[in-house]
């Protein structure tokens, strides 16, 4: 187990270098002479372009500035924003609770529609109601996501007045509907694969032992069944993670939360590329230590799981 | 079973009928928008009418089906046209990663050894990166402004692939020690004829299953790249820049919003009822990233 642990963290560790490496060459050490592109439109002399070239190190050979790059990362300095002239660090520091927030609630959404729901339409499969489920499902995945979160806003928010529309001024409360509205589709595949574990669990021979005992086939599902179709859950959660990074950069438009996403968007618009690469390294950190728990959390959960990786 | 049997259709024949409507304007969008009695080129359009009347954001009306848009262009038209972007994303990126994967994926698992670890390593790197953050990095900082329909689908293609080629190489893997594949080879079969006679067709129905469904959620992943400024460019009709040009009028004019999410959400529909009836669900995890 500790070897695993071990082999496994030193895997994403590499992955995450191989992707600092590429996201290096196609930024910094690729497109033309940086040094020009920070004189910019005035004309240079030969020697202005070598101080320029020798301050930020630009002389030096590419493997030297990658280290230096890389070195920088591990100290936690991602650069400076062009437009906001701020550590892109703090940026990032100030937006990341608000995002954790609303991917933590979209997590415990999904987790919780996936389960109620998929285990009760496992019990019923092939029947009207499996059927309703599986078009509602479709629907939620192919929906944008703006267009729901617009409506919602409008009905829940606006016409019902239940819950606050935009910003975070109040609390958890206003992470309500951004949160449902970025569940659904992810909600929607959790449900199918409940589902089909559930059924595949149905017919397995400790299920049968249970029945067969005598319990309710409310216990019997509860406890028996859900149970063990919750394992591939945990790996569903880490590749969630990644597909949420997506959707909340949409649904933080949307409901104008000041997470990740609206950082990201504004980045876009300014095209303010410090950020962008900042963000981009520090997202694909986070995913990656996500993944790894996930991976981890799932072997300690079943320890059936060969560790081959 | 019965009952199994009959659902299959039913299923498709629902992606059949969706896909047939969308693939219908995006091959012939000026047939279909000549049934409409509106401007007939999505276009042309005009702040006033000849009367002098603004027709700017008009509700829709036996004129304009789908009412008129900010520019006062003719709604029906423009979402007829929008089609055909939207299904090149979807159904091209996915041709696109189905090849390329299914030749990496077989070449790997056929050859093993340094060709497979390399092509493992490289998707696990891929992998590694959010669709979402990938392509707005792809977008932003390496492929500069010029977003052209083929430019987007080759930047979906290059972070999508590795899952297609997962697929096909464990599908090798599984049928290289089989028997008959011994027999083809004593029977003098080169390694390539055994690919494409043997390997591929056995690979096919999990990665095309794959693929489908990945085309669906791929037309949604595109609208919500328009709608934060990543979209293809001004040139090319598109539902995501409809959608991002409606988004302050969704109170005022709602239509401007609805018609088009409509036909997004029906070809998106469309390509995962088609994946669901190759039996996709238990793939559709992986897809998103």
């Amino acid at each position: 187990m500790f070897r695993y642990v071990v082999r496994r963290s030193l895997g994403a560790c590499v992955t995450f270098l191989a992707s600092t490496a590429i996201v290096f060459l196609l930024t910094v050490a690729l497109p033309g002479d940086p040094a020009r592109a920070i004189a910019g439109q005035r004309r240079v002399s030969e020697a202005t372009r070598a101080a320029l070239s020798a301050r930020y190190g630009l002389d030096e050979p590419v493997w030297r500035q990658y280290l230096a790059f890389v070195g920088r990362l591990l100290r936690g300095d991602l650069g400076e924003s062009y437009a906001a002239r701020r550590p892109v660090a703090s940026i990032l520091a100030e937006a990341l609770p608000t995002t954790f927030t609303l991917v933590g609630l979209t997590i415990v959404i999904e987790v919780f529609l996936a389960l109620t729901i998929g285990a009760a339409v496992a019990r019923r499969s092939g029947r009207h109601v499996d059927h309703l489920v599986l078009a509602l499902c479709v629907a939620a995945l192919s929906m944008p996501l703006f267009l729901v979160g617009s409506l919602l806003q409008r009905w829940v928010g606006v016409g019902l007045g239940w819950l606050p529309v935009a910003g975070t001024d109040a609390g958890l409360g206003s992470y309500v509907l951004p949160a449902c509205t970025l569940a659904l589709p992810g909600a929607a595949i959790a449900i199918r694969m409940v589902r089909i574990e559930s059924i595949r669990q149905l017919s397995a021979a400790h299920v049968q032992t249970a029945r067969s005992k005598g319990l309710r086939e409310r216990t019997v599902v509860r406890r028996h069944v859900v149970r063990n179709a919750a394992v591939p859950f945990i790996s569903f959660v880490g590749l969630e993670v990644g597909a949420l990074a997506g959707g909340a950069i949409v649904v933080e438009r949307v409901f104008n939360l000041p997470g990740v996403g609206q950082a990201i968007a504004e980045a876009i618009r300014q095209r303010d590329n410090a950020l962008i690469i900042g963000f981009t390294l520090a997202i694909i950190a986070v995913y990656l230590l996500v993944d790894m728990l996930v991976d981890i959390a799932a072997v300690v959960a079943n320890p059936r799981i060969e560790l081959s990786a | 079973m019965t009952r199994q049997r009959r659902r299959l259709p039913l299923r498709l024949r629902l992606s059949f009928c969706l896909l047939g409507v969308i693939g219908m304007c995006a091959v012939a969008p000026g047939v279909v928008v000549a049934v409409a009695p509106g401007a007939p080129s999505p276009s042309e359009c005009s702040l006033r009418a000849a009367d002098g009347t603004y027709r700017d954001r008009l509700a829709p009306s036996a004129e304009h089906w789908f009412g008129t848009d900010v520019q006062g262009c003719d709604s029906f038209s423009r979402v007829v046209y929008g089609a055909r972007h939207s299904v090149l994303i979807g159904a091209g990126t996915s041709l696109l990663v189905l090849t390329l994967g299914m030749v990496l994926g077989v070449a790997a698992g056929w050859r093993g050894g340094r060709l497979d670890a390399f092509v493992r390593r490289a998707g696990d790197v891929v992998l590694g990166v959010p669709l979402a953050i990938g392509m707005i990095f792809l977008l932003t900082l390496v492929l500069g402004g010029r977003r052209s329909t083929l430019v987007m689908v080759l930047a979906f293609a290059s972070l999508l692939w590795p899952t297609v080629a997962r697929l096909a190489r464990a599908a090798t893997l599984t049928i290289k020690p089989v028997s008959f594949i011994e027999a083809a080879r004593a029977a003098g079969a080169s390694d390539l004829g055994i690919c494409m006679r043997h390997v591929v067709p056995t690979a096919l129905p999990a990665v095309a299953a794959f693929s489908s469904s990945m085309a669906g959620l791929l037309i949604g992943a595109e609208a919500s790249l328009s709608y934060i400024g990543l979209g293809v460019d001004r040139s090319v009709v598109s539902w995501g820049q409809m959608l991002d040009a409606a988004q302050p009028y969704f109170v005022q004019s709602p239509h401007l919003l609805l018609f088009p999410s409509f036909f997004l959400a029906a070809a998106s529909a469309g390509f995962l009822l088609l994946g669901e009836s190759f039996g996709a669900q238990h793939l559709t995890l992986d897809q998103r990233r």
